[in-house]
């Protein structure tokens, strides 16, 4: 019988797993069988039996893996290790406890935060061609443009593949009806029809192809289709918005836009539509900001040349005038990439208000600074408790331990401890989450979380701590001679490093840090919302009206007015186009007589009835308030700023604004109409009751909802179908400093988490510095030291320390502080007082915790500290 | 009894062993098992099962008899220690003792 070679690449296999005295016979008796194989069933069979074979010897008699021989003794060590650090977690309770859950703390924060900037950055991305969109807004201040540019845009530049426009339906909320079931909706829109293509919509009902093509086509969101048909499908009913007679022919139904996007739309309504109803003299005007313009680029490479062009097509596109003004003020045509719009998009007139890049870097570094003191802490305890345990390396070394396996073995202790934190942490974030979501209003889920990517870096963080916190404490405890170890604790080079000092201080200077920032946001954040914003804002109810509701008001104001009024907790109630903080239209506005030629600028307006001025009770300087009886036409009240502006005794004069004219009867104090992120700017108050769109109740302050109740019935006498939502002025504009308040929240928690890891870390090292010198402080009671000398010598080296870290913490602090507050155009006066409150406090707390652990020993008999030997 | 019990693939390769006193060893054992039992067993069971009753001192082995059909390499010869046949020998006992038991009437009761 001729011999058979087997593959050889099984033969190695088999060399690999095999334990080598039976590696001859298996071998052997396995080539016996493959000739015979072979010659019965062919080679190729002979060789998948073979492998068979090869594959069912791997067996746990024979199978000794030389990796795992090798290995081996390291798994009993480690195994050893493991069980020892768990021994030493439970017999020093305490220091343990408070170890493992700073770091936990600390590694939760981290985890949540890095969640929540990875959603923030996650913004847009669920658009499959989010890298190549870029909106394009005709001024740089200014988030819109014209609706003629987006056709400009495409024949200018070849590289622009498709562009996509959106304009806001008329009126902030919008009625939308249909199927006899109606609801509010705040975000409907005009949209080309190239969103389909654009942003990839997702068709759950109805083909993409020609949809908002015609004017009374319209495309609604699952939910919207879900609030009006439930599961039905719609394609091909009506609808009807703000309770107008026209009705729209729904198209199709896409599913909801991504949560994680600046652009929000329950209905999406035909742009011809919007075409149909704008004179053709303003949808042609190049300088009437009305519309969201994204442009969709072929490739991502044409983005530099894009940029490169701009100026070009700005020339184009603009009158020669515009385009030298808006040169000369630093103004542009700007391009904004669509994935940075949601961080560093602040714009007038964003679809909504975007978050704030700065927030992101605010949030990050926050989480490092936590991270890195609960690691300072970490690094503490941890060598604390490894000086403890001199003896024990010591008796190791002699019997024959080498440095490298001790080392890995305090490197083993610190990453169990590391990973029980982790576990730890990662409870604390799936316990806290809700709470945080609730807190800064994001969404983050538990899935998330729990991500195998996101576990596997958490594993990857616990390890990589335990190593970076465990390598000092190893390092420094194996280094000593023989002798010293065994000698143990009474080893005078045991004392605390200056490294130790060093991070100790730089862990205080981080919580001070972190605790002027708070008292800073805080001061900062009381001022705002207590400043004098020029109107009131309590105790005012405010609600929109629109559809039939709407007309029939205006249509009957006095009389709605006066109904209203009978009801004596009913003090006043005004009509206004716009609300505090709500965006203003900006009109042309200048003296009637004045030169065509003169620029009196752009400024803010907002349209009222009669009341206005009463309602929110602001003080007129000079001339008069409306008055129902003379001002039957157009009139302006304009605010001082705007006086002072124009240099002339406004009072009496006429004005013009758009086609009309009209008297200037008063003028009025300054009032912030915006948030008090940026400052006062020119306001006129124009009395034309036809253009408003909100009332503005003022009441009194007992019962508001009963006032309510009657407001709203009042209106349904009228209206049975009316839809009402009421909000208390003082609440919305409280929306306005939202991202604030967010913020100050997270700081007050993380400042009180910094401090309270802290604390946890200088106990440890008080405890060991205490211990050390027990002995001394026995001599010395002795010799007669009283407790006061006793402590004020354990404190003074702590103290030092303190001072070190708010040295160093104060002038870091104060820049920052310095350069978030110059965002604010109403910020207070930095005072010393924000950075000794806090510093005091640190050094009251850090001393009460070293005097605590002092005076267990102060107060003990000194027999006892000079017996133990 | 533990550690000295016999399955029955075990008693089957011990008693394969036996019957091939000095040319015991995996190949032959396994086809000797196979020619008697009409079954099909892998080597790797035979050769686990072999090592198995050398663990609870029913064979001892040795290595011997490479040849050019191995490749050049050793086999692993079997042989039954004293304490393997005493094993097999209990085993049959313990049968033939079993159906000497079984009340003739089994076999005349008829079919069942």
């Amino acid at each position: 019988m001729n011999l058979k070679t087997p593959p050889q690449w099984i033969n190695k296999f088999i060399l690999w797993y095999c334990r080598p005295e039976y590696f001859q016979e298996i071998s052997g008796d396995m080539q016996e069988m493959y000739t015979k194989w072979v010659s019965s069933k062919g080679k190729a069979r002979a060789d998948l039996s073979y492998l068979w074979n090869a594959i069912l010897f791997m067996r746990a008699y024979n199978c000794q893996l030389k990796l795992k021989t090798q290995r081996l003794n390291h798994m009993d060590m480690l195994q050893h290790t493991l069980k020892l650090s768990l021994r030493n977690i439970r017999k020093h309770k305490v220091y343990s406890i408070g170890n493992i859950l700073g770091l936990a703390i600390g590694i939760s924060v981290t985890l949540m935060i890095f969640l929540h900037v990875k959603q923030e950055l996650s913004y847009e991305k669920a658009y499959p061609k989010h890298d190549r969109i870029f909106r394009v807004a005709s001024h740089n201040e200014w988030a819109k443009s014209p609706p003629s540019m987006a056709e400009e845009l495409r024949s200018f530049f070849t590289d622009v593949e498709e562009t996509c426009r959106f304009a806001k339906y008329r009126g902030s909320a919008v009625i939308v009806e249909s199927n006899n079931k109606r609801f509010i909706s705040s975000e409907v829109f005009f949209a080309d029809p190239s969103i389909t293509d654009v942003f990839d919509l997702h068709f759950v009902y109805g083909n993409p192809v020609q949809v908002l093509e015609n004017s009374n086509g319209v495309l609604i969101t699952s939910s919207t289709s879900q609030k009006l048909f439930g599961n039905d499908n719609p394609v091909g009913k009506t609808l009807k918005l703000n309770e107008a007679k026209e009705a729209f022919e729904i198209q199709g139904v896409i599913e909801d836009f991504p949560m994680r996007s600046h652009i929000k739309a329950d209905v999406l309504v035909s742009m011809a539509k919007f075409y149909d109803e704008i004179p053709e003299n303003w949808t042609s005007s190049r300088g009437w900001m009305v519309m969201y313009t994204y442009a969709l680029l072929k490739s991502v490479e044409n983005k530099e040349s894009f940029y490169n062009r701009m100026p070009g097509f700005m020339e184009h596109y603009l009158h020669e005038e515009t385009v030298r003004d808006m040169i000369a003020s630093g103004n542009f045509i700007e391009i904004m990439p669509l994935l940075d719009i949601h961080l560093k998009s602040d714009k007038i007139q964003e679809i909504r208000a975007n978050s704030n890049i700065a927030y992101i870097y605010i949030f990050s570094t926050l989480a490092i600074f936590i991270l890195v003191i609960a690691c300072v802490n970490f690094i503490n305890i941890f060598t604390t408790l490894s000086f403890k345990r001199l003896r024990e390396v010591g008796l190791r070394k002699i019997v024959g331990a080498n440095r490298k396996q001790l080392i890995s073995q305090f490197l083993v202790e610190a990453c169990t401890t590391a990973s029980l934190s982790a576990v730890i942490g990662l409870m604390i974030c799936v316990v806290a989450l809700p709470y945080y979501n609730q807190l800064v209003d994001v969404t983050i889920g538990v899935e998330e979380l729990l991500a195998t990517s996101n576990l596997f870096r958490i594993a990857l963080m616990a390890i990589g701590l335990g190593i970076i916190s465990g390598l000092y404490p190893s390092i420094l405890v194996t280094g000593y001679g023989l002798t010293d170890s065994v000698l143990g604790n009474n080893n005078p080079k045991a004392h605390i490093s200056l490294f130790r000092k060093g991070l100790i201080v730089f862990q205080f200077a981080l919580s001070l840090f972190i605790l002027i920032s708070t008292v800073v946001v805080s001061r900062q954040m009381n001022y705002i919302q207590n400043k004098d914003l020029g109107y009131d804002t309590d105790h005012l109810i405010t609600f929109r009206i629109y559809g039939e509701m709407g007309r029939e008001i205006l249509k009957n104001r006095k009389g709605f007015l006066t109904t209203l009024k009978e009801n004596p907790q009913i003090h006043n109630v005004s009509l206004t186009s716009n609300l505090m903080g709500e965006p203003l239209s900006v009109e042309y506005f200048a003296p009637a007589e004045a030169d065509p030629e003169a620029d009196f600028g752009s400024v803010n307006m907002v349209w009222t009835d009669e009341n206005y001025l009463e309602t929110m009770n602001i003080e007129v300087v000079q001339g008069r308030d409306f008055r129902a009886k003379t001002d039957t036409s157009i009139a302006f009240l304009v605010s001082q700023q705007l006086a002072d502006l124009w240099e002339r005794d406004v009072v009496g004069t006429m004005a013009q604004f758009r086609e009309e004219s009209g008297p200037i009867v008063g003028v009025f104090k300054n009032v912030n109409y915006y948030s008090l992120h940026t400052s006062i700017a020119p306001l006129v108050i124009c009395l034309r009751p036809a253009w408003t769109g909100n009332v503005v109740v003022k009441i009194d302050s007992e019962e508001p909802f009963e006032t309510i109740d009657f407001i709203e019935s009042t209106i349904k006498e009228k209206s049975p179908d009316a839809i009402l939502q009421f909000d208390f002025l003082d609440e919305k504009l409280s929306q306005l400093y939202k991202s604030e308040n967010d913020l100050f929240f997270i700081f007050k928690g993380f400042s009180g988490i910094a401090l309270i890891i802290s604390c946890l870390g200088l106990l440890g090292i008080a405890a060991i510095e205490v211990q050390r010198r027990t002995k001394e402080v026995g001599i010395r009671k002795v010799l007669g030291a009283s407790a006061n000398n006793i402590l004020s010598l354990l404190a003074k080296q702590f103290a030092l320390i303190l001072f070190l870290a708010i040295a160093l913490s104060i002038p870091s602090s104060y820049y920052m502080a310095k350069q978030w507050l110059a965002e604010y155009s109403y910020a207070i006066k930095l005072s010393s007082l924000e950075f000794f409150l806090p510093s005091v406090g640190l050094i009251v707390i850090s001393l009460a915790v070293v005097g605590l652990h002092s005076i267990k020993i102060i107060r003990s008999n000194p027999t006892e500290s000079l017996r133990n030997e | 009894m533990k550690g000295t019990s016999l399955g029955e693939f075990e008693e089957l390769c011990l008693l394969a062993v036996a019957i091939l006193l000095n040319d015991a060893y995996g190949v032959s054992i396994k086809e000797e098992v196979e020619g008697r039992t009409g079954k099909k067993w892998t080597l790797s069971t035979v050769h686990s099962t072999l090592i198995r009753l050398e663990k609870k001192g029913f064979l001892i082995s040795r290595m011997g008899g490479a040849t050019e059909s191995r490749g050049g390499r050793a086999k692993r010869m079997f042989e039954v220690t004293n304490l393997g046949k005493k094993a097999i020998n209990e085993a049959r006992e313990l049968r033939n003792k079993m159906w000497l038991d079984i009340p003739q009437v089994l076999w005349e009761g008829g079919t069942r």
